[in-house]
């Protein structure tokens, strides 16, 4: 089975070394993939703590729910969804990426998939931009 | 095997399986969004829902996302679906995370302690919240 031969990539220094983790200097466009990939990940876990945090409002009542949804209506947080948006895009289509590597589709073609994946998150995040502020 | 991970001392299929499912997962994630998206747009029709409802609804389709679909069991199972499967990929993500970063057995225990117990308060909490609205 193809998963089986898969190997999460050994971590190469010995010692702790956190930072050269998210480095992204001299290493190309996989790094970035990665840092972004994991990054976002993690964004999108905090979200979703931030979001049940969030929704103890509903049960405390209609009054503080509503006043809930409304706060949620001001610019600022229109551009956090919209923020929200890019990450979930560029995770889910850079996961796609890295699924299609796997099955060993495209491996050379990884870096114009890269950059595919970044005008696609630019793309919609723009128009999701564009329709939640009409 | 790595002389450096400290959960690479007892393999098990269990990372096998958590690959897959992790797999698995985002492509359902991609593939359900798209369908909630769809359904907005030609069941419900266009203009029913504002873009900002729409995007809600393609992330979570429940009833409080949506001025225009009223809760039934079809919704409710399917949320519940895709929220658990969410909240198990994410904790499943830092899991891994904290596999590539943390050395000392011992830290590794307690951290992972800590995400299976989120996980199963996340689980619970998501089950009363899909199921009561
Ligand atoms: C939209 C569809 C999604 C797809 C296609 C997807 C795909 C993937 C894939 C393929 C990986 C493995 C990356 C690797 O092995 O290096 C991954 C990791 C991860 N995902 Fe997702 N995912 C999606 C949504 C989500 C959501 C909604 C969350 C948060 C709840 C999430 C959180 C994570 C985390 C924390 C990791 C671990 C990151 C790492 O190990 O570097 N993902 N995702």
């Amino acid at each position: 089975m193809l998963a089986e031969e898969y190997k999460r990539p050994e971590p190469l220094l010995p010692k702790k070394n956190w930072e050269r983790w998210f480095s992204v200097t001299k290493k190309g466009v996989g790094a970035w993939a990665f840092a972004l990939h994991r990054l976002t990940g993690i964004l999108l876990v905090l979200y979703l703590f931030l979001h049940f945090y969030v929704l103890r409002t509903l049960t405390q009542g209609a009054a503080a729910y509503d006043n809930m949804v409304q706060f949620m209506e001001s610019p600022i947080l229109i551009l956090l969804e919209v923020g929200l948006v890019a990450v979930i895009i560029y995770h889910g289509l850079n996961g796609l990426r890295l699924m299609l590597m796997a099955l060993n589709i495209g491996v050379r073609q990884h870096k114009i998939m890269f950059w595919t994946v970044i005008v696609l998150t630019v793309f919609v995040s723009l128009i999701a931009a564009i329709l939640m502020f009409h | 095997m790595s002389i450096y991970r400290a959960s690479h001392k007892n393999p098990s299929k269990f990372e096998l399986y958590a690959w897959f499912y992790v797999r698995v997962s985002g492509v359902l994630f991609l593939l359900m969004g798209a369908f909630d998206i769809l359904y907005a747009n030609l069941v419900v029709g266009r203009g029913g829902m504002t873009a900002g409802e729409q995007m809600r609804w393609a992330f979570f389709p429940i009833s409080f996302h949506s001025s225009a679909i009223p809760s039934n069991a079809f919704w409710q199972i399917w949320s519940f679906l895709l929220v658990s499967m969410a909240i198990t990929h994410g904790m499943n993500g830092l899991r891994v995370i904290l596999d590539d970063y943390i050395r000392h057995p011992l830290w590794l225990k307690w951290w992972q302690a800590v995400v299976w117990l989120t996980w199963a308060a996340f689980l619970a909490m998501a089950t009363w919240i899909v199921f009561s609205f």
